[in-house]
């Protein structure tokens, strides 16, 4: 009785398995990136939550440890695309962490997270095999471009190019495409680009973008408006090649590169 | 000077005034008594002749010469002789050669005649005695001298030497490098007590320095990372959607003032880092082209104000110093000239092998078109900046024996770092 009450699936059935061949053969390789995993060391208890929170909002498997044996231990336990290393670690400093990931695997791209700005810190640490060098206190977006740009540069196969609602972005050579078409960038404005695509759908602020850009300080109260400049530039060579300007100016603060 | 030296420069010349005055002082003392019993011997003579004159009859005088004259005289010549003694040439034929002879002349009376007697003693004695003492003295003084030199550059050397080492080791100490002073060990008591004292200074020096980096260190970690949080947690908030445009100004408000003390706090760090001297390396660098570099990356920020910039840069001017201070001076009176400047102003940038010299125009006070509520809280704010700006110059110029100095032109601003300060100062 049971089995002649059931409706015949057989025919939703044979088209969902071909619906996902589709997508397993054509669609999902080109538009699901794969999942970044992210080990996260710091020693801070807020700032590490606020960070992991964070990341895992941009989509990242993040694995985080606050001291430097639980970083060992992560270590050894998994494989990880990027770290991100407090260098002032309670039970141990943040660089040995480094000769550990690179002896698991040399493509696990390395930040070192310190509240020093002295520059031979920054070389000792570079020296030893990190890619990048982040001084506190940072933006979160800056944190995330890092990132990105650590793992563009670890695993060029994946970060040769990035593709983004038609636009195409090809980092190693600072080349953008729309509609097949090269989009005449200069390097200010492609790196532009790449930031707010970076932190897409997040607010980036003027003085972060100036930061970024130009790595300047700049108080609030000076005028930021050739930033503006920048951006409307970029919008108009953006629409110019049929390219759809998700550049969204947010409130006079800043922008956000929309695309929900 | 060494010490050696310093010692010889007055010990020498004091031996030898002390043993001069000394030589001189028994020069003349012996003298006087060389010419006291000459007097005598000439007394004992006079004695002598006397008894003679008064013994026997003027027929019969005897021939006491050489060192008795006698002359019969007159009464009345007797009585216009007085008794005198003094130094005479008296020439010897014989030898053709003159003597100097000490006589004392003077007249007797006997019952029946009158008698001038000049009696004579010959100085050659006198004056051998004088010449040995004065060539006695002279060589004994130069051997003093030669030994007190000897002991000095020599045997003293060695009694000086815990000192020297003490010295050596002393210069040799370097807080950051946390070695401590060795003790030189010594028999001499003040040496010792000195080692002492070295030793308990350099240990304190050693614990102050430590704790200072030390602390320098935790307030940095400490300071920061809380920034860190209240940073990060507002870069989160801020992504909320939900929030109105008058929320995310204030809190974009409070980030900029976290990131003015993290921007505080680490220029503080410096100051004190550079005070510790920990930028001891240093190259030589190409600033010229580091003066370029730094224009390039601020020709942003130059043209948002559209500052005209005119430069004058002497190519391959070059200076010993390290990169991370060399950055933070030039970009510290870069930002301070930018900062400071009116629109449409002008900074004039002059660089030459012995100074760099910026002109900029300045703000007016009186010109400002529009006045804004938060304007006493931006010009607080950019004072704040310039203070802690001037202070990083002024310490990186301080510990490089730059001359680094400011002037208020009426509406221009002049900053000057001067490379060498032996030359006189130029203002153009």
């Amino acid at each position: 009785m049971l089995r002649r009450s059931l409706p015949d699936f057989s025919k939703y059935l044979t088209m969902c398995d071909l619906y996902l061949l589709c997508f397993a053969l054509y669609i999902w390789p080109n538009k699901i990136i794969p999942m970044v995993h992210l080990l996260l060391v710091e020693d801070e208890i807020s700032l590490l939550q606020v960070m992991q929170q964070y990341l895992e909002n941009e989509k990242y498997q993040v694995t985080a440890a606050d001291t430097f044996k639980g970083a060992r231990k992560e270590i050894a336990k998994n494989h990880f695309d990027v770290a991100l290393i407090d260098i002032n670690l309670p039970d141990g400093n943040g660089n040995s962490l480094i000769n550990d990931l690179k002896t698991q695997d040399d493509k696990t791209g390395i930040i070192i997270v310190s509240s020093d700005n002295l520059t031979d810190d920054k070389i000792r640490s570079l020296d030893l095999g990190a890619d990048d060098y982040l001084t506190k206190p940072f933006d979160l977006q800056e944190l995330n471009a890092r990132i990105r740009s650590v793992i563009r540069r670890k695993q060029p196969e994946v970060g040769h190019k990035i593709e983004a609602d038609g636009i195409t972005l090809f980092p190693n050579n600072y080349k953008a495409v729309a509609n097949d078409k090269e989009i005449g960038l200069t390097k200010k404005e492609f790196e532009l680009l790449l930031y707010l695509i970076s932190n897409k759908n997040r607010l980036v602020t003027k003085e972060m973008l100036v930061l970024h850009l130009w790595n300047i300080n700049i108080d609030s109260y000076d005028n930021v408006d050739f930033i503006y400049t920048h951006v409307k530039n970029l919008r108009k060579k953006l629409i110019a090649a049929g390219a759809k300007d998700h550049i969204k100016n947010m409130h006079g603060i800043g922008y956000s590169y929309v695309t929900e | 000077m060494k010490l050696v030296l310093a010692k010889l420069k007055y010990n020498l010349p004091a031996i030898i005034i002390v043993v001069g005055i000394g030589g001189i002082f028994l020069y003349y003392s012996i003298e006087r008594i060389l010419q006291h019993n000459e007097n005598e011997v000439l007394k004992l003579y006079k004695e002598s002749v006397i008894n003679m004159l008064n013994a026997h009859p003027p027929d019969e005088v005897m021939d006491e010469s050489p060192f008795a004259f006698i002359y019969q005289i007159s009464k009345q010549e007797a009585h216009t002789i007085r008794e005198t003694i003094k130094d005479t040439l008296i020439y010897d034929t014989a030898l053709k050669e003159s003597f100097l002879f000490r006589q004392l002349h003077f007249s007797h009376c006997t019952s029946s005649q009158c008698y001038s007697v000049i009696v004579r003693k010959s100085l050659v004695d006198h004056n051998q005695v004088l010449t040995a003492i004065f060539t006695d003295v002279f060589i004994i003084c130069l051997v003093v001298v030669a030994v007190i030199t000897l002991l000095n550059l020599y045997i003293f050397k060695r009694i000086w030497s815990p000192f020297h080492k003490m010295i050596r080791t002393v210069s040799e100490f370097q807080l950051d490098k946390d070695k401590a002073y060795e003790s030189i060990p010594s028999s001499i008591l003040e040496f010792r007590e000195l080692d002492k004292t070295i030793t308990v200074i350099t240990q304190k020096l050693q614990a102050e320095y430590n704790e200072l980096k030390f602390f320098t260190a935790y307030l940095t970690h400490e300071l920061q990372t809380p920034l860190a949080v209240m940073k990060a947690e507002i870069d989160l908030m801020l992504q909320e959607e939900k929030l109105s445009p008058e929320q995310i100004k204030r809190m974009l408000n409070i980030r900029h003032q976290i990131e003015i003390i993290s921007r505080f706090e680490q220029a503080a760090i410096l100051l004190k880092r550079i005070d510790l001297g920990k930028f001891k390396d240093e190259q030589t660098l190409n600033f010229s082209n580091l003066l370029l570099d730094k224009l390039d990356e601020t020709e942003e920020l130059i043209h948002l104000k559209s500052i005209q910039l005119k430069k004058e840069i002497t190519p391959g001017v070059t200076l010993s110093i390290h990169p991370e201070l060399a950055d933070a001076l030039l970009n510290n009176i870069l930002s301070n000239s930018i900062r400071h400047n009116i629109m449409g102003g002008e900074i004039q940038i002059k660089l030459t092998s012995r100074y760099l010299q910026l002109i900029n125009s300045t703000e007016k006070s009186s010109t400002r078109s529009n006045p804004d509520h938060n304007q006493h809280e931006n010009e607080s704010l950019t004072q704040r900046g310039l203070g802690v700006g001037l202070s990083i110059i002024a310490a990186i110029c301080k510990k490089y024996k730059f001359h680094f100095h400011t002037e208020k032109k009426q509406d221009q601003y002049v900053s000057i770092i001067q490379f060498d300060q032996s030359l006189p100062l130029h203002i153009g």
